[in-house]
């Protein structure tokens, strides 16, 4: 006999939808995914707790050769950087390296980041808008490649160079219209109004700084090929252009990234398979323009262009799972199923504008319905599905959120709950290891500092004793913080 | 685009043929060997004669030539006059001292003739000046003849002239008496050969052949075996038809075989089987020939001279010439050197520079590829086409995605097809539609396609094009790794593929001739692990990879003026300084030089840096340099590759050193595996080499060096068994030169 105690679900009432297909041909939820690569989502579960990020070592190396190979069979001198804000992960980044791409980073932190990784200065391409001064100097002495964000930046650089006596290429970014994509105007200098050429003469008059590369960003998760075709021939004009002009030599073109995952984007009318274009249909329109606006470089005596390329969510996204678990069934007033997750827009942010694919990890029971999936945050926004079809869910039962690599690592929140552990799947199978540990109450407080004033007298917790000794001098409050709220 | 490819062996080539350009008008090699003394380079002439061309030998011979000073004198004064001559009117100084050797072997001849007196040095000094002008000319006109080379032909046209015209002249009446064979001197057999050897230098006199023998065995042991084996052949030969031993004939004309194994054997080819099978052949021809000019030249009373030597040898020369395609014996008018440097030569060319003939081109693609078909493949590459190669892009062992029903399915189409040489468009038609998936246009059975000349003037076909793709014209001059068009399904291409074969003319679907790739990655079907080839045919399921230019480059480069200074410790003793030093000869050969006169040649290439041609003086540094670092890859994601550098590199007991001489005559090569692994401060390039001394007994030595990126090599090691050598760099400077200070860089 079947022990196994049946769903018990609350009687209600709900009216009857004629047929159950809708146009797309999607029926009822009845595939499921009880194992990831092999592994029992529910050992995984038991061993490292709910919720959990499962990185898959093969779905990245796969994926990176991949961009990799589409673009080197269609273009000779071809870079990749890792562009660390999607996931900066050490895992993720070193496996990134190990497969030959570069660093990108934009701060302080993720240039120091990538340098403690192994990265070689040179292998840096540094992006951003806020480099300062102590970051852009170390930058300059280890021979970094500085992209220039704005006129502030030059003019530091430019003082910094004088101060090393250290002559240094640096590439500029640019914004403009594609005409097919929204354009960035705030990141860059602008082509069409001339601030680019303007600033090409101030690199070229400079004394140290050497204008070698051009680096623009149209935007993200752009699905129009054509806005690629455009900014390539923008900037191989403005390239021609500002070489006849200030007689600057440009050894390397920057197109940055935004290639679409396969994630659904919300309000998407179509599914990802028939609007985002697979990564050898973006290097085809790319390298093409690429080859066909520099073909009479070599005979103009001029180098090659290294293209560089920054994708980072069509590398990472569905290299990540996230396994959660159901909390709570509630009915809505208005009749409609939801359910409480254990992990909510805290680690999963990027669930305010895409459609993540959902599995089951059990077979289907009882009949499907649309569904509301929230997080587990005392906060109203904190809906981490509005409409998904759904069977009824036990307490406990797991679910498979994929494509949740990019950004919602490196953007979570230490919000209310503490974040969870993160696996990597080995590419060799049936080996598992913990890449990133949970928080715990430790890492929630260790960077505090109590005053001596507030503190309880019968404080119970160890760490907290610990805190108190070894900051007992310090009188100045340096994060205000509260320990708790009960 | 980036230069991908470079041609080591055409650079050799053009370089030796550049060499030898100037050899012949003289410029440079003239310059050079004028401060050589007039002597010294009488002496080479000498030794000129047996082809070793050193002044010691050239001693030797000729001190053997004073077994009859008569002719000795009147040779000596040939030479002088010969070489007054040439200096007085400014000719061209040839290579070997062509005409002093001419002029001296006239002197020799006349002088073994007839007695030294005034009436007979007139009849000389105008002789060797004949016999300068006639070898200025006739050197010139073998050249562009054939590139033949002239040997001791001027020395006999004038010798007959002589012989002819001292006929004429009563006062030269004043014979010598015949020569009485010296009676016994070892036996019979070895006096005959060795008096065969004298007669060289018209001394038929076994002390003489005794003394020449050995300076040619000092030389080049395999030039003294060519002639040991030439003379046993032509003269076994000889006595067989002749029925009789012919004494008075022999002594003469014995030497034409000698010289024509020697010739033919070891100096123009390169030694091996065939060659030697050859050089006894033309032994042979040459015994046949010195009967038959014996019965002509007798009614004239005139002596045979060299002509069978130089008959046999210039008719089997040209007659190899004429091969259509390479094979051995290789010939080497060009650049003549002795048996063993021509073996060593060719040997390192081979081993990197693919077989001679085959033609080296670099992959007509981007990235990562496989061969779907390779020479001589089941399909369609069968003779005359079976020198050919098809390419397609596989992932997880297909060809494509989803069901491989539509073109845009397969990985390769659409993608660009790059120039794998550089050259000249012939010709291209792009106009033929692509073939579904599974169908083929035998109407068109190139489909589109682009001709290309190479310089060499063979032709580059790449067909099965993408219509309408390609993106150049005729006559537009491509380099290598220029994108022409894309990868298409046209013509008899059941599949979207590239194929690439070399062909000897313009016609579409002429006979295709060898060829092979350079430089680039290749993981064999049966291996998973990755080779940089210099050189390789790859096979059916190969996956070949193109290398593209790193910054490892600027770690090797080796500038003009530039010392080391290294801190070298042998088996932990105390440490000593040693140099090594970056030079520029006059020809443009960049050398890296050590102590003692020791150095090692080497290019610097896009792709590569290769050093050969080590002298033989000694120094063990140099000799782990070379080891360590005799060939390097500067491509990005070269990690495993294999060289064959000379054996002479290896540490050697003189035990061992004996036994490999006696299993390895020519020379050997050296087994190298290198492997390059990235570090913290740059890169490690760890060899393993392996020599095999004897049949049984093999012999390995590790090396290791460390590169800094910006710094270079900072740090040599090899261990083997018995030694252990260690070599730190203590610090850089380049040479100052006027307006240019010397600058030192102290390392650590």
């Amino acid at each position: 006999m079947n022990n196994e105690k049946k769903l018990w679900l609350k009687p209600m009432i709900k009216a009857h939808k004629l047929g159950v297909l809708n146009k797309f041909a999607y029926g009822t939820k009845k595939e499921f995914i009880n194992d990831l690569e092999g592994r029992e989502v529910n050992d995984l579960i038991s061993e490292y707790g709910s919720p959990l990020f499962v990185l898959s070592e093969s779905k990245l190396r796969q994926n990176v050769k991949r961009l990799m190979s589409a673009f080197k069979m269609r273009y000779p001198k071809v870079i990749y950087g890792w562009s660390y804000k999607t996931n900066y992960l050490s895992s993720v980044c070193n496996i990134l390296h190990q497969e030959g791409a570069w660093a990108e980073v934009v701060s302080q932190f993720e240039y120091e980041k990538a340098r403690q990784q192994g990265v070689p200065a040179e292998h840096i391409l540094f992006n951003g808008l806020n480099k300062n001064i102590e970051i852009l100097k170390r930058a300059v002495l280890e021979g970094a490649r500085i992209h220039l964000d704005n006129l502030d930046e030059f003019y530091l650089l430019d003082s910094i160079t004088k101060d090393t006596k250290k002559n240094i290429k640096v590439a500029m970014r640019l914004n403009f219209d594609t005409g097919f994509s929204e354009p960035w105007s705030r990141f860059g200098f602008n082509v069409e109004n001339g601030q680019a050429l303007d600033m090409a003469y101030k690199i070229a008059n400079s004394d140290y700084l050497e204008l070698s590369g051009l680096h623009s960003h149209i935007g993200t998760f752009v699905l129009d090929l054509r806005a690629y075709e455009a900014q390539m021939k923008i900037m191989c004009d403005f390239m021609h252009s500002i070489e006849y002009e200030t007689d600057c030599v440009i050894d390397c073109i920057d197109i940055g990234g935004g290639f679409a995952s396969k994630n659904s984007l919300q309000g998407s009318y179509l599914t990802p398979d028939q609007v985002s274009p697979e990564i050898e249909q973006y290097a085809q329109i790319i390298c093409d323009t690429l080859i066909n606006e520099t073909k009479n470089r070599i005979a103009q005596g001029k180098p090659e262009i290294t293209l560089i390329i920054e994708s980072g969510r069509a590398i990472v996204d569905d290299a990540f799972h996230l396994i959660t678990s159901v909390v709570s069934n509630k009915r809505l007033k208005d009749g409609r199923a939801s359910l409480v997750v254990d992990a909510g827009v805290n680690i999963l942010f990027t669930s305010f504008w895409y459609n993540h694919p959902i599995s089951l990890t059990n077979s289907p029971r009882g009949v499907s319905e649309d569904t509301i999936i929230y997080g587990p945050l005392c906060m109203n926004i904190d809906v981490v599905r509005t409409h998904v079809n759904l069977p009824p869910l036990k307490i406990g039962d797991s679910l498979i959120i994929s494509h949740v690599g990019a950004y919602n690592l490196t953007q979570s929140m230490q919000f209310i709950e503490y974040r969870p552990n993160v696996v990597m799947l080995h590419e060799e199978k049936s080996k598992v290891s913990l890449i990133k540990k949970g928080d715990d109450l430790h890492d929630m407080t260790r960077n505090e500092y109590l005053p001596e004033h507030l503190m309880i007298n019968n404080a119970s917790s160890t760490s907290s004793v610990d805190l108190i000794k070894d900051h007992s001098n310090i009188s100045i409050l340096k994060q205000s913080s509260v320990v708790s709220f009960v | 685009m980036d230069k991908i490819i470079f041609d080591y062996k055409a650079d050799v080539l053009k370089k030796i043929k550049q060499i030898s350009q100037w050899k012949k008008q003289g410029v440079g090699l003239y310059q050079l060997s004028a401060d050589l003394l007039p002597f010294k380079r009488i002496l080479i002439a000498y030794s000129t004669i047996l082809f070793c061309r050193n002044e010691k030998t050239g001693f030797l011979f000729f001190m053997a030539t004073f077994v009859f000073p008569n002719a000795a004198f009147s040779g000596l004064l040939a030479a002088i006059i010969g070489s007054l001559t040439s200096r007085l009117f400014n000719f061209p100084n040839q290579s070997g001292e062509l005409h002093i050797y001419n002029s001296l072997l006239v002197g020799l001849s006349l002088g073994i003739v007839y007695h030294f007196d005034f009436h007979l040095l007139s009849l000389i000094v105008l002789g060797f000046i004949l016999s300068v002008l006639v070898t200025v000319t006739l050197s010139d006109v073998f050249w562009r003849l054939e590139h033949l080379p002239v040997l001791s032909f001027p020395f006999v046209i004038v010798a007959l002239g002589c012989a002819f015209a001292a006929q004429g002249y009563g006062s030269l009446s004043h014979y010598l008496y015949p020569l009485a064979p010296y009676d016994y001197f070892i036996n019979t057999e070895i006096d005959a050969f060795l008096t065969a050897m004298g007669s060289t230098f018209f001394i038929p006199d076994p002390r003489a052949g005794l003394l020449i023998f050995i300076g040619v065995v000092m030389t080049s042991r395999y030039l003294g075996l060519l002639a040991v084996c030439g003379y046993i052949v032509g003269h076994s030969l000889f006595q067989w038809l002749s029925g009789s031993p012919h004494n008075d004939l022999f002594l003469w004309s014995g030497f034409n075989f000698i010289l024509t194994a020697m010739a033919i054997g070891g100096v123009f080819t390169v030694p091996g089987i065939r060659s030697f099978v050859l050089a006894m052949i033309g032994a042979s021809l040459a015994s046949l020939l010195t009967a038959s000019i014996q019965s002509m030249m007798i009614i004239y009373g005139v002596p045979v001279l060299a002509l069978p030597f130089l008959l046999t040898t210039l008719t089997v020369l040209m007659a190899l010439k004429k091969r259509q395609s390479f094979s051995a014996p290789y010939l080497l008018l060009e650049n003549p050197e002795l048996p063993e440097v021509n073996y060593e030569n060719s040997r390192l060319l081979s081993a990197r520079g693919g077989a001679p003939g085959s033609i080296p081109l670099s992959v007509p693609f981007l990235d990562k590829w496989q061969v779907y078909q390779g020479f001589c493949g089941k399909y369609t590459h069968q003779y005359p086409w079976q020198y050919a190669l098809d390419f397609i892009v596989v992932d997880n062992e297909r060809s494509f995605s989803n069901d491989g029903k539509q073109l845009g399915d397969y990985y390769c189409y659409g993608l660009p097809v790059v120039s794998p040489c550089y050259g000249t468009v012939y010709k291209f038609d792009d106009s033929h539609h692509d073939n579904l998936p599974g169908e083929v246009d035998i109407k068109n059975n190139w489909g589109n396609y682009l001709l290309i000349q190479l310089n060499s003037g063979h032709f580059v076909l790449l067909a099965h094009l993408k219509k309408g793709s390609i993106k150049v014209f005729s006559g537009e001059h491509i380099v290598p790794g220029q994108v022409l068009a894309q990868c298409g399904n046209s013509g008899r291409s059941p599949q979207p593929h590239i194929h690439m074969h070399v062909q000897a003319d313009q016609y579409l679907g002429s006979r295709t001739l060898p060829f092979h790739l350079f430089g680039v990655n290749c993981s064999k079907s049966d291996n998973r692990s990755t080779q940089f080839y210099l050189s390789i045919i790859p096979s059916e399921k190969d996956t070949v990879s193109m290398i593209l230019n790193d910054s490892i480059a600027q770690t090797f480069h080796l500038p003009i003026g530039l010392s080391m200074n290294f801190n070298v410790t042998i088996n932990d003793q105390q440490a000593i300084e040693q140099q090594l030093k970056v030079e520029l000869d006059l020809l443009g050969q960049f050398k890296l030089s050590g102590k003692n006169g020791s150095c090692a040649s080497f290019v610097e290439e896009t792709g590569l840096q290769a050093f050969f041609d080590r002298n033989k003086k000694e120094d063990k540094l140099l000799d782990i340099w070379l080891l360590a670092l005799g060939l390097n890859p500067t491509g990005n994601e070269v990690v495993n590759w294999q060289d064959k550098p000379a054996a002479s590199l290896f540490p050697l007991s003189v035990k061992d050193k004996f036994l490999f001489n006696v299993f390895h005559p020519l020379g050997g090569g050296i087994e190298s595996q290198y492997r390059r692994i990235k570090i913290d401060r740059g890169w490690l390039q760890q060899g393993k080499h392996t020599l095999q001394i004897s049949p049984t007994k093999k012999k390995t030595v590790i090396t290791e060096a460390v590169l800094e990126l910006k710094t270079g090599c900072v740090s040599l090691l090899m261990h083997a068994d018995d030694v252990r050598i260690e070599a730190k760099l203590i610090q850089k400077h380049s040479k100052a030169d006027f307006g240019i200070p010397e600058l030192v860089y102290h390392y650590q």
